[in-house]
């Protein structure tokens, strides 16, 4: 049997960059360290911030927005859950109703937007009509309500469940497309830029997706125990998971050491990049745009006829309004 | 020679498989693991409601449930 690495007691994980096993109880609080530490690393908040922490109803933003409500106090945070419906048939209400009774546990203020409510069509169609993969189109639509909700609510930060190993494969993926600009916002932390962007915060950043499951099976979380139907399970996200988890059981640690080195060189070399980089307001919804349209407005007005950014901030202002939020 | 029934639920998705194991020794985790083609690094593993390691012994009836870790959302 394999024992705690710690108190002797049976262990139920293996950390193998660590190269210890742990318990139950020794792992939670492993796992709590960890998210503290990254958040202390990277100076990811600070005293009296208002943060919107975007919970999918996956296991890892419900293991962070726990986590991050145990330490909410020490901070003196304000936390709000946003969830947003993204209209995929049985997956988005499977995904609202683990969200509904998640933040029944946390006892943290949830929002849900649902997009078909505002566009009149789901992450499906909007995709279909234009052409581009879904989850491309999702990834854009969940950006872009994410900061809108964020703006508006006032927030200092929006909290990402991002982990480890989702930030290596896009670091990777954009390396093979040399697509500097998209890589240099890998970092645990961006900033925001005045009405128009609210910074992101990424403190699973040296979280495994393993031990972020782990953590939610045993604190038994609600989480989705199903897929999106639109993942393809056999990408190249999938093929670099493996690749990476293959790297990490032969050269042990070497996940964590390459990621700290990536936020090292970022530093180092592409700070210029991102201070070089220019960005405006979008002449539609006036919210960050690299050209004088932003992504979500260019999309909605092609598919719709009609830009809908401002559709979308006004929805969320009556919301909050009639919620008293 | 013992035979065992095993109960097999892999998430996501609730694929669920019954797996029979012939041995004479205990079966453990990993046996199933095997079994059924995953590794140890790339899964969690409940067993009667408790996250366990791959050296936990499986007893005749069990319901293993296998958390794959890099498709679960």
């Amino acid at each position: 049997m394999g024992k705690c690495s710690i108190c002797g007691s049976r262990a139920v994980i293996r950390i193998p960059y660590a190269r210890i096993n742990l318990c139950e109880k020794h792992f939670i609080e492993y796992y709590e360290r960890r998210i503290e530490r990254t958040i202390a690393r990277y100076n990811l908040v600070s005293k009296g911030m208002k943060v919107v922490i975007a919970v999918s109803g996956g296991k890892d933003s419900a293991s962070l927005a726990y986590v991050f409500n145990k330490i909410a106090s020490k901070y003196d945070l304000k936390l709000v859950i946003l969830h947003i419906d993204l209209g995929i048939s049985d997956y988005s209400i499977k995904a609202k109703e683990v969200v509904k009774e998640f933040s029944k546990i946390v006892k943290i203020p949830t929002v849900i937007i649902s997009i078909k409510e505002i566009l009149g069509l789901g992450i499906p169609e909007l995709a279909k009509l234009s052409r581009r993969p879904t989850c491309s189109v999702c990834g854009l639509a969940k950006r872009y309500v994410m900061n809108a909700f964020a703006i508006e609510i006032e927030a200092d930060a929006v909290c990402t469940g991002h982990n480890m190993d989702d930030i290596m494969v896009n670091i990777i993926k954009e390396f093979l497309n040399q697509n500097f600009e998209s890589m240099v916002k890998l970092v645990p932390k961006t900033p925001s830029q005045n009405g128009i962007a609210v910074g992101r915060i990424r403190p699973l950043y040296e979280t495994t997706e393993r031990e972020n499951l782990a953590y939610a099976l045993i604190s038994n979380l609600p989480f989705l125990k199903t897929t999106c139907p639109y993942m393809n399970v056999e990408g190249i996200d999938t093929d670099l998971k493996k690749y990476l988890h293959h790297l990490d059981s032969k050269y042990s640690g070497i996940r964590v050491s390459f990621i700290r080195r990536f936020i090292s060189n970022v530093e180092k070399y592409w700070r210029r990049v991102i201070e070089k980089r220019e960005v405006g307001k979008c002449r539609y919804c006036g919210l960050i745009s690299q050209g004088d349209t932003c992504s979500f407005c260019s999309l909605t007005k092609r598919v719709l006829g009609e830009p809908a950014g401002l559709k979308v901030r006004e929805y969320i202002r009556n919301y909050l309004r009639s919620h008293n939020i | 020679m013992r035979i065992m029934r095993v109960k097999v639920v892999i998430y996501p998705g609730e694929r669920m498989r019954e797996v029979m194991v012939e041995g004479k020794e205990s079966i453990r985790v990993s046996d199933i693991l095997r079994r059924v083609g995953l590794d140890e690094f790339g899964v969690i593993v409940r067993l009667r409601g408790k996250v366990v390691m791959e050296d936990e012994v499986v007893r005749d009836g069990d319901v293993v449930e296998i958390y794959e870790v890099m498709s679960s959302g």
